[in-house]
């Protein structure tokens, strides 16, 4: 029987445009103090920190080495993980792994992203994921992918825009209720539909934001979680299903399956779950842009082609709905991307703990799912649980 | 009431990097770019496990993990194909090679090569109502004397005339 | 620890500068060797290859999430695949955390860079803090030359004694094939080659290197199932250090001494010198090897000078440090703790060829990364055990 982690702190900053009002190392202390603040803990209490962000977008590299001191990793243990978007779940699937080791009890993740002291723009980063030989002249950073994909799905399904506007307008009532939210508009289906084009069929307001911010969690091995708190999070399983550094996934070009669908059937077979939708009480998905959304939910839930449109349609995303999508308002509203994923987990965890204020879904919540999604469209899917078992 | 601090206003510090690298291109690309260069030919190499075609050759398959067959063991592909997947951007961003604004519209495609894997390249169409997944196109070269052995010795890919 | 877990392959490149090759190819060399040394496969049932751990770093192979195009040489299609940027001890101290973990039981374990492609200087510079450190030009170069000059001026050790690790380790290299540069050299060449940053010389800083590294680590009932010569991972811990060196006290290096008390404790060793049969240590820079030794416990605080003189560390010493040429023979950052791994594999396996120390049972492994060895991390291996 492997050894059993739960969350015991949950800490994140306002995700916000702009944070010039602290340094690089403040922001990643805010969040750290917050989460240990959650768990009642201090530094002294933690045997290890995993950190990380995604490198470029900081102008730094080799972060864990200069947040030392913020993180609590003085003189402890810790290694920075390192997968692109991906990077916020590949920490909590790291931190989990140091937390079920038993070489440590008490583990803490903290991802962040300071995109604003990035002085070019994020997308020509981007860039230089691909092959410096023969790629990079021709990459659009992953707008491109996206909108391939996007208008790729239009034609085979016939979606219309205004689905991808309503389920916007879903996420934008979310973040509303979310005080650490980013972007929190206050848009409507029309404010969508004639927001600037960037690439067909790409709009402005389909795309996240560029936010700055920072998320940590606390991560205790099951003894140590039941004295520090009397409502751990379990985590029941986490995936990590990666892909090939053919960027041509994301233009889907590959013959090979989505890392989604692979890691989501994995997930399901591991845990006994046939009947996703049912069995699952809400998705706090990685949609860096919400065609994304609506694609990626018949990936992960294993729907027919299709399906999607239909479900946003009758509500079923709503926090009030029956299967909730991003009740945070997700990544189309705060998009720090070394915190992204890890946000996500955050979220799921606080949705499981009944602590997540304004934008707690209705339905009782006992099994969450948290997706990070990165790089050659990497994936890392994360189920959390109320019960231990 | 407070007023609203601008980027401005607070202290900064500003650092401009650059950071030059100098990538080998090893015996697999190496020897694609040579024979771009050399004599106008798009080499692809073929998994002996999956058949899957990469172009440009690469040196291990992903999906099957062996080593993939170095020169002469290669297919000559091109220079005809078809677009896969297009998308004309309008957003200027940065170029890393350059560090200025690249210079928009323009059009970035995925071609499925004749007797080939895909190849992202441009296409020298920039109007996207004038183009369509599937139409035909051609490779179009440098004149050889302009050709340095690096993907922009493809100038683009035309659309074929019906 | 819960159970045993050996390392029972280890495959890596010769050093040196490769242009020959683009750096996927680079990183799949050993993969393909080992791949093929063991005949293991990458499967999801537990016959072959559960995860693959990567140590790598997007600044110097020029592109963000570099990872990306690592994963086709990795195996990662499709599969979990962890990439860390970090040494390649932290690498294979997570691949042995996933296995206590139960979440994999056989792990590859690999690590590669090319240093030739970019400016090592500008690189390093990029690791460091940017507000402070940067626009004072830090890097790990001017980093060690501070520590180096308030470790020699603080305990009297000389450029001499600094110097005798190179002639030390520059002849050893001699007798390893995958050593970068192997020369003869006397005190004198080193004390007479250019100053690049007071102390540090030419002659006292390793060479600019690319290679790469793999190893596959298994739990126990696997591990012996898949070699005659498991090598088990005795102790293995690691520790950070601040980062701002003004916040150290740079003539010791309070997270090595951590570690390998942490270390040294789960792999029962009291008496390190006694012990020990091998240590093989990141000595980017000469001064390192001495400072790292008295880190270590091979010498009070203060004596690595003294312990270089004594001949205990030659190749035919008491306690050999770093046969196989070390650090300072050429290896690439990022590499070069997974390489110190290989080697004491080897050793421990007794295929170390003309380097080898006959009857070496266990044998303590330094990696760092970070500047001035902030973070340090130590593994004990002895070819002794499977509990």
């Amino acid at each position: 029987m492997p050894n059993r982690v739960a969350i015991v702190g949950i800490g994140q900053t306002h995700h916000a445009g702009h944070r010039y009002d602290v340094s690089f190392e403040e922001l990643f202390n805010e969040a750290t103090r917050a989460a240990l603040e959650d768990a009642q803990l201090t530094v002294k209490d933690i045997d290890a920190a995993i950190v990380s962000n995604m490198d470029p977008f900081d102008g730094r590299g080799c972060v864990d080495t200069i947040l030392v001191g913020e993180s609590g990793a003085y003189l402890k243990s810790g290694v920075k993980p390192q997968t692109g978007g991906t990077t916020g779940g590949t920490s909590f699937s790291v931190a989990w792994t140091y937390a079920a080791s038993g070489l440590f009890d008490t583990v803490l993740v903290v991802s962040g992203e300071k995109q604003e002291e990035c002085g070019g723009d994020s997308q020509s980063v981007i860039m230089t994921a691909v092959d410096e030989l023969t790629l990079r002249p021709f990459y659009t950073g992953a707008l491109g992918g996206l909108a391939m994909r996007a208008s790729r799905y239009i034609a085979e399904t016939g979606c219309p825009e205004e689905i991808a506007a309503l389920e916007r307008v879903i996420m934008d009532e979310n973040a509303l209720a979310n005080p650490y939210a980013h972007l929190r508009l206050g848009i409507t289906v029309e404010d969508v539909l004639k927001s600037p084009m960037l690439i067909y069929p790409v709009r402005l307001l389909h795309m996240s934001p560029q936010s700055n911010g920072s998320t940590a969690l606390v991560l205790a091995s099951e003894e140590k979680a039941k004295r520090i708190t009397d409502k751990p999070v379990w985590i029941r399983d986490v995936v990590t299903v990666h892909q090939s550094g053919f960027i041509r996934f994301l233009s889907g070009l590959s013959p090979d399956p989505s890392s989604h669908i692979v890691a989501a059937k994995k997930l399901y077979e591991r845990n006994g779950i046939t009947k996703p939708m049912e069995e699952i009480d809400l998705f706090e998905m990685y949609d860096p842009c919400i065609w994304e959304q609506i694609i990626w939910m018949e990936d992960f839930l294993l729907l027919e082609k299709g399906t999607a449109p239909k479900l946003i349609e009758k509500g079923v995303t709503r926090r009030d709905g029956a299967f909730p999508i991003c009740p945070s308002g997700g990544v189309v509203c705060t998009n720090d991307i070394g915190a992204t994923a890890l946000t996500r987990v955050a979220e799921a965890a606080l949705q499981t703990r009944g602590d997540a204020g304004e934008h707690q879904v209705t339905k009782e919540v006992n099994l969450a799912m948290a997706s990070a999604w990165g790089a050659a469209n990497w994936t890392v899917l994360s189920l959390l649980s109320k019960a231990i078992d | 009431m407070e007023k609203k601090k601008k980027p401005e206003d607070y202290l900064r510090v500003e650092i401009p990097t650059d950071l030059p690298y100098r990538w080998s291109t090893g015996p697999y690309v190496g020897k694609f770019f040579a024979e771009l260069r050399d004599n106008g030919k798009i080499y692809s190499s073929k998994c002996p496990s999956c058949g899957f075609l990469f172009t440009p050759p690469r040196v291990v398959c992903p999906r099957c993990h062996i080593r993939l067959p170095m020169w002469p063991d290669w297919q000559e592909s091109g220079p005809k194909g078809t677009i896969l997947t297009f998308s004309v951007v309008k957003a200027p961003f940065h170029d890393t090679v350059t560090g200025r604004l690249r210079k928009v519209p323009y059009t970035a495609a995925g071609i499925k090569l004749h007797n080939g894997g895909v190849l992202e390249h441009f296409l020298d169409e920039k109007d996207e109502t004038k183009i369509k997944v599937g139409m035909r196109v051609e490779a179009v070269l440098k004149p050889r004397e302009q050709r340095r052995g690096n993907m922009e010795d493809i100038l683009f890919f035309r659309i074929s005339p019906e | 620890m819960g159970k045993g877990v050996a390392i029972i392959a280890a495959a890596q490149t010769k050093y040196g500068v490769r242009s020959d090759v683009h750096l996927p190819e680079l990183a799949f060399e050993p993969v393909e060797e080992i791949l093929s040394k063991t005949g293991l496969k990458f499967t999801e049932d537990g016959t072959g290859i559960d995860i693959t751990v990567s140590c790598c770093d997007d600044y110097w192979d020029g592109r963000t999430i570099s990872g990306v195009f690592g994963t086709d040489v990795a195996g990662g299609n499709l599969r979990h695949d962890e990439r860390l940027e970090s040494d390649g001890t932290l690498g294979v101290y997570y691949a042995l955390i996933e296995i206590l973990a139960g979440h994999a039981d056989v792990a590859l374990v690999i690590s590669y860079c090319k240093e030739s492609h970019t400016e090592p200087r500008l690189v390093e510079n990029m690791c460091v803090e940017p507000v402070f450190l940067r626009s004072i030009g830090l890097d790990f170069l001017s980093a060690a030359a501070l520590q180096a000059n308030r470790y020699l001026t603080k305990y009297g050790i000389t450029p001499e004694q600094c110097a005798k690790v190179v002639v030390k380790n520059r002849r050893n290299a001699k007798l390893n094939p995958y050593a970068q540069v192997a020369t003869e050299l006397t005190i004198d060449d080193i004390l007479k080659s250019e100053m690049l940053a007071y102390p540090i010389r030419v002659l006292d800083s390793k060479p600019v290197s690319d290679g790469a590294c793999a190893l596959i680590i298994a739990e126990e009932d696997k591990a012996k199932k898949l070699t005659k010569k498991p090598i088990w991972i005795t102790g293995i811990a690691d520790c950070y250090d601040l980062h701002y060196l003004g916040d150290r006290e740079l003539a010791e290096c309070q997270s090595l001494v951590t570690a390998a008390q942490k270390a040294y404790k789960m792999a029962g060793i009291t008496k390190p010198v006694e012990e020990i049969d091998i240590a093989e240590l990141c000595d980017m820079f000469s001064y390192q090897e001495l400072l790292w030794s008295e880190g270590l416990g091979f010498c009070a605080p203060g004596e690595g000078g003294k312990l270089v003189e004594s001949g205990m560390t030659e190749i035919r010493g008491k306690l050999p440090i770093n046969p196989s040429g070390g650090m300072i023979s050429g290896n690439p950052v990022t590499v070069g703790g997974m390489t110190r791994v290989v080697e004491a594999v080897l050793q421990l396996r007794g295929e170390a060829g003309a380097h080898q120390i006959d009857g070496a049972k266990t044998a303590v492994v330094q990696g760092n990364h970070g500047i001035c060895g902030q973070h340090q991390c130590v593994i004990i291996l002895s070819n002794e055990g499977g509990e």
